[in-house]
C-alpha cells in the first residue's frame, strides 16, 4: 500500500521526473507517450479551457488547438523546465485567438453597469461549479479580460497587447467584468437563497 | 463595499481555480486524434498539390532542355558525315582527310578548354584553334599577324565569318595546324554552311513535331527493407506486381504500375507500468501491412550504351492497404487482496498490485485506408538489354513518407532493390 500511495503521489506533483519523462518520450516520438501526455495533462487543460470558454464544447475545442500547439512545438520545449506554465501559456494563447477569431467581442459593448449590494460572508459558500456557472455568463471580452488580470495576473499593459486594445479598454473592461459578476451573483445567490 | 466584494471574490475564485483539475474525459484522445488526422490531411493535400506541380515544372523544364539538347546533336552529327563526305570529295582536302582531325565539325570544348583559350573573352569567334589565326588571318587581310588579338579581330572581315552562327550554337570548325592554305577549303565549307542551315532547319521542324511513342511493360520483383518508426531494426518482406513505361521523350519515361508490397515489423516500447487503475503500459506493438502501391515516377535515362542504360527516377507512391495488423502487448495493473489470519486471530486483508499481460489486436478491412502520393519515390538503375525487345533493370530504390501512412498515422521508409523484365513495345 504504501508503494501504491508514493507513485500516486508523485504522479500528482507538477514538474515530477514522471512529467520530464513524458516530455522526452514525446520528443522522442515513442509510440503512445503524446497519448500519455494528453491523458496525464487533459484536465489540468481542461480546467483553464472551461474558465475561458463560454461553455463546454469551446473548452473542448481550446483544449484540442492547444494540445495540438504543443506537440507542435515540444520538440523546442527544454526539458529543464516545468511543463505546467508552458501548457498554461499556450492554452491561455489559444483561448485569445479562439475568441479573437470568432470576433465576439462586441458582445461586450452591451453591457450594462449596475451597482447591487451584496453579501460578502457568502462568497466563500460557492461551490466551483457555482463559479464557473457565472464566470461563463460573462461576456467574451470581459472574461477573458477578468481571468487574465485576476487569475492569471497579467498587467494591463499585457492584456492590452495580447488582445489588440488599448490599456484604458483592459481597465474598463475589468471594470464591468467586476459590475456584471457582482450581478450575477447577486442573482444566483438571490434564486438559491430564494 | 463593492471593491472589498470584489476582492474578496477574486480571492476565492484564485484559491478554487488553482485547484480546479477535470477528470479525464473516455474518448478525449481518439477525437482529438481524429480531429488533428482531418487538419492534417488538409495540409498534406496542398503539400502533394505543391509537390505535383513542381514536378510537372521539372519535367517540363528537362524535355525542354532534352529537346533542345538533340536539336544540337542531331545537327552536330549531319555536320560531321557531311563535311567528312565533302573534304573525301574534295581532291585538294587530301592532306585534310587523311588525318581524322584535319577538317572536323566539332561540339564546342568544354568550358576548361575554353578557359585555356585566352583569347576566348575578347571574341567569341576564339573557338578557332589559336595556332591557326595567323594563317587565316593573313590568308585574307595581309595584315601583319605579330599580335594575337589583331589577328582575333580581323576574323570578322574573313569570309568565314559567315559560319560564326554554327560556332555560337556550340559548333566549332577545327582546322589542323598542317593546313598550307585554308583557302583552298573556303568554297566547300562556304556551301557546306549553306547545307548546314539547311539541315537545322529541317531538324528545328522535326523535332517540334517529334513525338517518340513507345512502351515497355513488364514484370517486377523485390526484397524489401522496412525501416519502423521507432528506432528497431529494419525488417524484411517482399513485393512484386507489373511496371509499365511510357516515353515521353527519348530520355524521359513516365512510370507507373500496380504492386503488392507485405510489410511487417515489432518495435519494443517498454512503456513504464503505472498503478493507477485503468492505466496500460504498452510494451510491444507488431504490425503486418498488405498494400497496393500504385507508383507515378519520372524516369530519365543518364547514359544509354549499345546494350546497357542507366536511369534515375523520382515520383509519388499512393497506397491502398489490402490489410493492417496491428497487436500490441501490454502491461495493466491489478489488485489482488488476500486474507489472511493473524497470530490474534482477526482476518487480515493484504493488497498487492500485479502487472498482467493483456494483448490487444487491431484488424483493419481491405481498402480501409488509402493513402494518395503518400510516399515519396527515389531510385537508381541499370538496365542490360537481353534481346532486341527484353530488358533486366537492377535497382535500387528508397520510398520516404510524405504524409502520415496507414489507419494508424506511422511513418516508416522502405527500400529495396527492383528486379525489373522489360518488354519493350513500338518506339
Amino acid at each position: 500500500m504504501k508503494g501504491l500511495s508514493t507513485v500516486l503521489l508523485s504522479e500528482a506533483t507538477p514538474g515530477c521526473p514522471r512529467e520530464t519523462e513524458l516530455v522526452r518520450a514525446c520528443q522522442q516520438k515513442r509510440l503512445g507517450a503524446e497519448e500519455r501526455l494528453y491523458k496525464h495533462f487533459y484536465g489540468y487543460v481542461m480546467s483553464i479551457s472551461l474558465r475561458y470558454a463560454s461553455g463546454r464544447d469551446e473548452a473542448q475545442e481550446i483544449t484540442d488547438d492547444s494540445f495540438m500547439k504543443a506537440f507542435a512545438g515540444i520538440d523546442k520545449f527544454d526539458t529543464q523546465q516545468s511543463i505546467k506554465p508552458w501548457l498554461r501559456r499556450i492554452v491561455i494563447n489559444t483561448a485569445v485567438d479562439y475568441h479573437r477569431k470568432n470576433k465576439r467581442y462586441q458582445q461586450a459593448l452591451t453591457i450594462e453597469c449596475v451597482s447591487i449590494p451584496v453579501e460578502e460572508h457568502s462568497i466563500s459558500q460557492l461551490t466551483l461549479e457555482e463559479m464557473l456557472e457565472i464566470i461563463r455568463q460573462l461576456p467574451d471580452l470581459l472574461r477573458i479580460t477578468f481571468n487574465l488580470y485576476e487569475i492569471e495576473g497579467y498587467s494591463h499593459q499585457e492584456i492590452a497587447q495580447r488582445l489588440g486594445i488599448s490599456e484604458s479598454s483592459s481597465r474598463v473592461y475589468l471594470t464591468r467584468a467586476k459590475q456584471r459578476l457582482r450581478a450575477l451573483y447577486q442573482r444566483y445567490w438571490g434564486e438559491y437563497n430564494g | 463595499m463593492d471593491n472589498k466584494f470584489d476582492k474578496k471574490l477574486a480571492q476565492h475564485l484564485r484559491a478554487t481555480l488553482a485547484q480546479h483539475q477535470v477528470p479525464y474525459e473516455a474518448g478525449a484522445w481518439e477525437r482529438f486524434q481524429r480531429k488533428r488526422s482531418a487538419g492534417r490531411r488538409k495540409r498534406v493535400f496542398w503539400y502533394r498539390a505543391a509537390g505535383i506541380a513542381a514536378v510537372l515544372l521539372l519535367e517540363f523544364l528537362t524535355m525542354l532542355f532534352i529537346n533542345t539538347s538533340e536539336i544540337k546533336d542531331t545537327v552536330v552529327d549531319e555536320i560531321s558525315g557531311n563535311t567528312t563526305e565533302e573534304a573525301a570529295s574534295n581532291g585538294r582536302a587530301d592532306q585534310a582527310t587523311s588525318d581524322s582531325s584535319a577538317l572536323g565539325i566539332r561540339r564546342k570544348p568544354s568550358a576548361q578548354s575554353v578557359e585555356s583559350d585566352k583569347s576566348d573573352s575578347s571574341n567569341p569567334s576564339v573557338t578557332f584553334p589559336l595556332t591557326n589565326l595567323p594563317i587565316m588571318a593573313s590568308s585574307k587581310t595581309g595584315k601583319n599577324s605579330s599580335s594575337e588579338k589583331q589577328n582575333v579581330a580581323s576574323l570578322s572581315d574573313w569570309p568565314f565569318s559567315q559560319i560564326m552562327p554554327l560556332a555560337s550554337q556550340g559548333i566549332t570548325l577545327q582546322f589542323p595546324p598542317g593546313v598550307p592554305d585554308l583557302r583552298h577549303f573556303e568554297h566547300s565549307l562556304q556551301k557546306t554552311v549553306r547545307e548546314r542551315q539547311i539541315i537545322q532547319e529541317n531538324s528545328r521542324t522535326q523535332a517540334a513535331t517529334r513525338t517518340r511513342p513507345g512502351f515497355s511493360i513488364g514484370a517486377i520483383m523485390s526484397p524489401l527493407l522496412t525501416s519502423p518508426p521507432l528506432a528497431a531494426p529494419p525488417t524484411v518482406g517482399w513485393s512484386g506486381g507489373v511496371v509499365s513505361d511510357f516515353f515521353l521523350s527519348k530520355r524521359i519515361a513516365l512510370s507507373t504500375g500496380i504492386r503488392v508490397a507485405n510489410q511487417r515489423w515489432q518495435e519494443d516500447v517498454n512503456q513504464m507500468p503505472l498503478l493507477i487503475s485503468g492505466s496500460k503500459a504498452l510494451q510491444s506493438s507488431s504490425t503486418e501491412i498488405t498494400s497496393l502501391n500504385v507508383p507515378v515516377n519520372l524516369r530519365y535515362t543518364l547514359k544509354e550504351r549499345e546494350n546497357t542504360a542507366w536511369y534515375v527516377s523520382a515520383g509519388v507512391s499512393s497506397l491502398a492497404y489490402l490489410n493492417e495488423s496491428f497487436t500490441d502487448d501490454f502491461l495493466i495493473p491489478r489488485t489482488i487482496i488476500t486474507y489472511a489470519e493473524a497470530e490474534n486471530g482477526q482476518v487480515i486483508e493484504v493488497y498487492e498490485t500485479v502487472q498482467v499481460p493483456l494483448q490487444e489486436i487491431e484488424q483493419s478491412g481491405a481498402f480501409n485506408q488509402i493513402d494518395l502520393a503518400g510516399t515519396l519515390n527515389l531510385s537508381f538503375g541499370y538496365g542490360y538489354d537481353l534481346g532486341e525487345r527484353w530488358h533486366l533493370v537492377l535497382e535500387p530504390y528508397y520510398q520516404y513518407p510524405i504524409s502520415p501512412l496507414t489507419s494508424r498515422n506511422l511513418s516508416f521508409s522502405t527500400s529495396g532493390i527492383n528486379l525489373r523484365l522489360n518488354y519493350r513495345g513500338k518506339r
